[in-house]
């Protein structure tokens, strides 16, 4: 199991490589001649006032959720197009359909992105169509991300709070206790070291920086904002800082093994107890019950060691659905996206076959996202998760260039990481490099 | 297309030279259906030339004169246009220092790869014109397969190979008392590339180097023979010299191929933090259209990188070209 999903793994990520031989293709798109003539160029096929809605989304099974709608909606008829995940293709597919102005009516787009879309002005604003009213239903940093001003950009879908996954029975081998603070994590790290220095607490991955801005979200840390006409840009706030020194000190000490994670290598060190903990996203349950199946029985999940006495969480991933500009039924297609993320029978398909945690309250007390997992010892680890998702910090946002920010920290974290500097260095290395970026691209930019 | 064109063409119009001049008089008096004939023969070529070569490259061109910017927080639909900027992303191309340690990297690659990967394709295609008939079957497909093999699979193949932990090479290279050697270190890894590429590419450079051992005429070997020349003189003496043009070919197949590193770097970034973003030139422009969504910076790294491609191996060809084609026409 584990090789075969990290052998799928790979494909996806050559998969990139692949893009880049369709560099004509996508040229092509973006003259506009080609691509998505299925999407709506083609769709006002209004005939007998029945709407036709194309939607492109890579969640595993969603057509289920969708054949729902159209079932119960035989006026608005929702198409849906099955893609790669979006930082696989779909997002410069997007874009330049965006370009070419023949984007599909709705897509699934990742709340780190939501920022770039909205400023190639590519997002319908939802609060026209009565999005606000959805307000209280999701979790509420969700809402945060996904509104600007008093304009609502997409619809919250799914979330990843944060959790410690630990080896319990590891941790009783090295008589250690499950650490609520990052000082005790520490100690912890130091412990397993001394009595195994093959073992590591766990893994360092240079080049995710993603998995490190849920670390820093948790902290406290707030990497961007906005000023009246102006970003505030703070990578290198005092929270990362301190997030940056924790994990600097252990890389230091040889206390975390640097690597790659959802690598092969990483996969068998979950396996064989090199690494012992994983303090990563919900969905981080499926990757090590697939990819480290033997560990059965062995893992269980507590809440995300805390800075300080007041309990706080990050997330890591979760995504919306957005409504594009180029839509000619920017109503029909609110009360889709609306409905997706909010009807029971929709979200309970999404949890259980698109493996989601949903963003909707309601949806997180579902049974299918509630109930005794037996790879985890029969504990019940959503309540973790259900606890921590109220408590993630609701002033965390985005960036508009996101997808740039974390290329350079992956860059600057792999320096780090291979002697030349620290990660101290790399945030702030960072945060030079993101304003000058954004400063380039004609953004205005205070505090950098 | 014209790198290949060339020792061929030399030596055509050496030997052909008068012929020709003939055949052209002859001609003048023809009818007109002669003289559309080349043009209706040349007509799909050319149309797919322009269609899948020209257009992309002068679209390329085109997008890397323009830059998207914006104004303010960048929100909303009034606050991004697209507008000309003549050559300021080639400006920046060439003052980002990131491009310039990736070239600096595949030009190293190159310096060392290319001559070791030649020298094996033309030790083994030595070899194998010396061998017995049946064994030549047998090592020449054995040689070429990893050519059937598609870059992206091999680098996959490799990356296991390369894991510590997995790797079979690793762990008896530690119980042999090598140590943990690392073969995805900062410094190591352009090496593993190196050694992915010359295992998957030598055996298709060894059969252009074979095939043009096969074109040499028997007798100047059955005369060598004569003369008492031994089957290693025979190989430095005549075989080396008369080969020289078809080692040119694949050295600069191999100059552009080196330019143009992604796939395998690409690959292995999956099981290493120390592949950047910018790690070759290509994958710096991949990373500029594909990650950071600007196209117009891709386009001029693309165009950068294709111009040097082009420099250097006409510059390679002009360097070597008077020695091999001399030798050749003897």
């Amino acid at each position: 199991m584990g090789l075969q999903g990290s052998i799928s793994r790979f494909f996806k990520k050559s998969g990139k490589g692949i893009a880049l031989g369709l560099s004509v293709a996508t040229l092509a798109a973006a003259c506009g001649s080609t691509a998505s003539s299925t999407s709506s160029t083609s769709a006002p096929a209004t005939t007998a006032g029945v709407v036709h809605l194309t939607f492109w989304s890579w969640v595993p099974g969603l057509q289920t959720s969708v054949n729902l709608w159209n079932s119960s909606h035989p006026n608005i008829q929702v198409k849906l197009d099955e893609v790669t995940s979006g930082a696989a293709g779909t997002y410069a597919k997007m874009f330049s359909a965006l370009q070419a102005g023949n984007a599909p009516d709705l897509g699934q787009v990742e709340y780190p992105v939501i920022p770039n879309f909205e400023h190639v002005g590519g997002l319908v604003n939802l609060a026209q169509y009565g999005a606000n009213s959805y307000k209280s239903q999701f979790v509420p940093w969700t809402w945060n991300q996904v509104s600007q001003g008093g304009g609502v950009y997409a619809i919250p879908q799914d979330t990843g709070p944060m959790g410690l996954f630990y080896r319990a029975d590891l941790f009783t081998k090295y008589g250690l206790t499950v650490p609520t603070t990052w000082a005790e994590y520490l100690a912890d790290a130091q412990k397993i070291h001394q009595q195994n220095p093959n073992a590591y607490i766990a893994a360092f991955p240079a080049s995710d920086s993603a998995w490190f801005s849920a670390l820093a979200w948790q902290a406290g840390a707030k990497w961007f904002g906005t000023q009246g006409n102006s970003w505030v840009v703070n990578l290198a706030d005092p929270a990362t800082q301190q997030v940056a020194n924790l994990w600097q000190t252990m890389i230091s000490q040889g206390l975390v093994k640097v690597e790659p994670d959802f690598s092969t290598g990483w996969y068998k060190d979950l396996s064989d107890g090199t690494i012992l903990t994983w303090p990563t996203a919900v969905w981080g349950e499926n990757t090590i019950a697939t990819n480290a199946a033997t560990t059965s029985g062995d893992w269980r999940v507590a809440p995300m060691p805390n800075w300080g006495s007041t309990t706080v969480d990050g997330n890591w991933g979760g995504s919306t659905t957005a409504v594009f500009k180029d839509t000619k039924y920017p109503a029909q297609a609110a009360q889709f996206a609306e409905w997706l993320n909010t009807n029971t029978a929709s979200i309970n398909n999404m949890i259980q076959t698109g493996g989601l945690y949903p963003a909707s309250l309601a949806g997180q007390q579902l049974p299918a996202a509630n109930s005794p997992v037996a790879f985890y010892g029969g504990q019940n680890i959503w309540q973790v998760f259900a606890q921590g998702s109220k408590a993630v910090n609701t002033s965390f946002l985005w960036g508009p260039v996101m997808s740039t920010t974390f290329t350079q920290l992956n860059d600057a974290f792999a320096k780090a990481t291979t002697g030349s500097g620290t990660l101290t260095d790399a945030i702030n290395t960072t945060q030079s490099s993101t304003v000058s970026a954004m400063k380039q691209q004609g953004f205005s930019v205070v505090g950098g | 297309m014209t790198t290949l064109d060339l020792p061929e063409r030399q030596g055509e119009s050496v030997g052909a030279g008068k012929g020709s001049v003939k055949r052209a008089k002859s001609r003048r008096g023809g009818s007109q259906g002669s003289r559309v004939a080349p043009i209706l023969f040349l007509t799909p070529f050319m149309i797919l030339f322009a269609i899948f070569f020209l257009l992309p490259i002068g679209y390329a061109i085109y997008q890397s004169l323009f830059h998207t910017e914006v104004s303010g927080l960048g929100l909303g639909p009034n606050s991004t246009v697209t507008k000309f900027v003549g050559l300021s992303n080639f400006s920046s191309v060439l003052s980002d220092h990131s491009f310039f340690s990736g070239l600096g990297r595949v030009v190293l690659f190159g310096i060392v790869q290319v001559p070791t990967m030649l020298l094996l394709a033309t030790v083994l295609a030595l070899l194998l014109d010396s061998a017995s008939t049946r064994l030549k079957r047998f090592f020449r497909l054995s040689f070429f397969l990893p050519y059937g093999v598609p870059g992206v699979i091999a680098a996959i193949l490799w990356s296991f190979l390369y894991l510590p932990g997995l790797s079979p090479i690793v762990s008896v290279l530690k119980s042999v008392g090598f140590g943990n050697v690392n073969f995805l270190g900062i410094h190591s890894v352009l090496w593993s590339i190196a050694n992915i590429i010359t295992w998957e590419y030598t055996g298709y450079n060894m059969l252009i180097i074979y095939a043009g051992l096969q074109a040499i005429p028997q007798s100047l070997f059955e005369a060598a023979r004569i003369d008492g020349a031994s089957e290693l003189m025979v190989a430095l003496r005549i075989k080396l010299p008369l080969i020289f043009s078809s080692i040119v070919l694949t050295a600069v197949f191999s100059i552009i191929g080196t330019l143009q590193l992604f796939s395998e770097p690409q690959v292995l970034r999956a099981v290493t933090t120390n592949i950047s973003s910018s790690f070759t030139p290509n994958l710096l422009a991949y990373t500029k259209a594909f990650v950071e969504n600007d196209p117009n910076m891709a386009a001029a790294v693309a165009v950068i990188l294709a111009l040097g491609t082009f420099i250097l191996s006409f510059g390679f060809l002009k360097i070597v070209q008077r020695r091999a084609f001399s030798e050749v026409e003897l």
